[in-house]
């Protein structure tokens, strides 16, 4: 395969692994008020999408790849609110450990990854595109 | 005669190939903008010189570095290229930029899209050269009065 669509293939792996992150950061946006549903239970645990670069044997490339999904260690936080059916003695719901902001900013960086790659995918298939003009004359 | 009996052309290619090469490093690079521990790299230009120099003065017709190919004894035996992918001509070097996050990663987006674009350019203005130079003879072959 040529170098260009050896980049293109590169870089779609990057689109993938930028998608999963979206994926994985809606549900930490979806769940960020998330509790438990008995006294005692865990709330919804933030999760960390992790990258690697990976070795394709075939091709001989190295692809990135969303290789596993982690969890933020972080403390809980706690909400006063004795109705809650989750409410501890002392009238605490432990809440999700999620940080809308932060993952707001996880957001816009996915977003400009993203479109990182896609803006390398469109500068390799123009230079291909015009090296096979070559052929047209 | 083949194109890269004229130097020009031999040369223009050489440039090709290796611009072509360094955007998928960049395209690499781009990918991995948030792996932790990745370092940016980049294709070793001394290398590139090496070639270039050594075009000039006419001493190999070849292309690139001498690369280490598998000894067919048999008639029926694969060549086979090492490393898997028969495009690999220039070696790559890490070449971090300017900033390296907490979490190892040395990759700025904005450097490696400037870099893609450097990139692009030199391609497209070697391969316009190409494309003149092929004019040329297409002009000198072309018969006359016509």
């Amino acid at each position: 395969m040529s170098d260009a669509s050896d980049a293109m293939s590169i870089s779609a792996a990057g689109l993938r692994a930028q998608a999963a992150r979206m994926r994985i950061i809606s549900e930490n946006l979806a769940n960020a008020d998330s509790t438990a549903r008995e006294p005692g239970g865990d709330p919804y645990r933030r999760q960390i999408p992790v990258f690697e670069a990976e070795l394709d044997r075939v091709t001989g490339l190295s692809h990135v790849r969303m290789n596993d999904v982690a969890y933020d260690q972080s403390e809980f936080t706690l909400e006063f609110d004795p109705g809650h059916p989750a409410a501890d003695e002392a009238g605490y719901v432990r809440t999700s450990n999620v940080e809308t902001l932060v993952e707001m900013m996880d957001m816009r960086e996915a977003m400009r990854s993203y479109e990182a790659n896609l803006n390398m995918i469109e500068n390799s298939r123009r230079m291909q595109e015009r090296t096979l003009d070559l052929l047209r004359r | 005669m083949r194109p890269d009996d004229v130097s020009v052309l031999a040369l223009l290619r050489q440039s090709m190939s290796f611009n072509a090469e360094r955007q998928r490093v960049i395209s690499e690079n781009v990918a991995n903008a948030n792996t932790p521990g990745y370092t940016a790299k980049d294709l070793d230009e001394s290398e590139f010189n090496r070639a270039v120099q050594r075009q000039l003065r006419g001493h190999e017709a070849g292309n690139g570095p001498s690369r280490v190919r598998m000894l067919t004894s048999e008639a029926g035996h694969m060549s086979g290229s090492a490393g898997g992918s028969a495009s690999r001509n220039w070696g790559t070097t890490d070449a971090p930029d300017s900033e390296t996050t907490v979490n190892g990663n040395s990759v700025v987006l904005e450097e490696q899209m400037v870099r893609a674009q450097e990139t692009r350019m030199q391609y497209e203005s070697a391969l316009t050269l190409y494309q003149k130079s092929l004019g040329l003879i297409r002009m000198a072959i072309k018969p006359a009065g016509r």
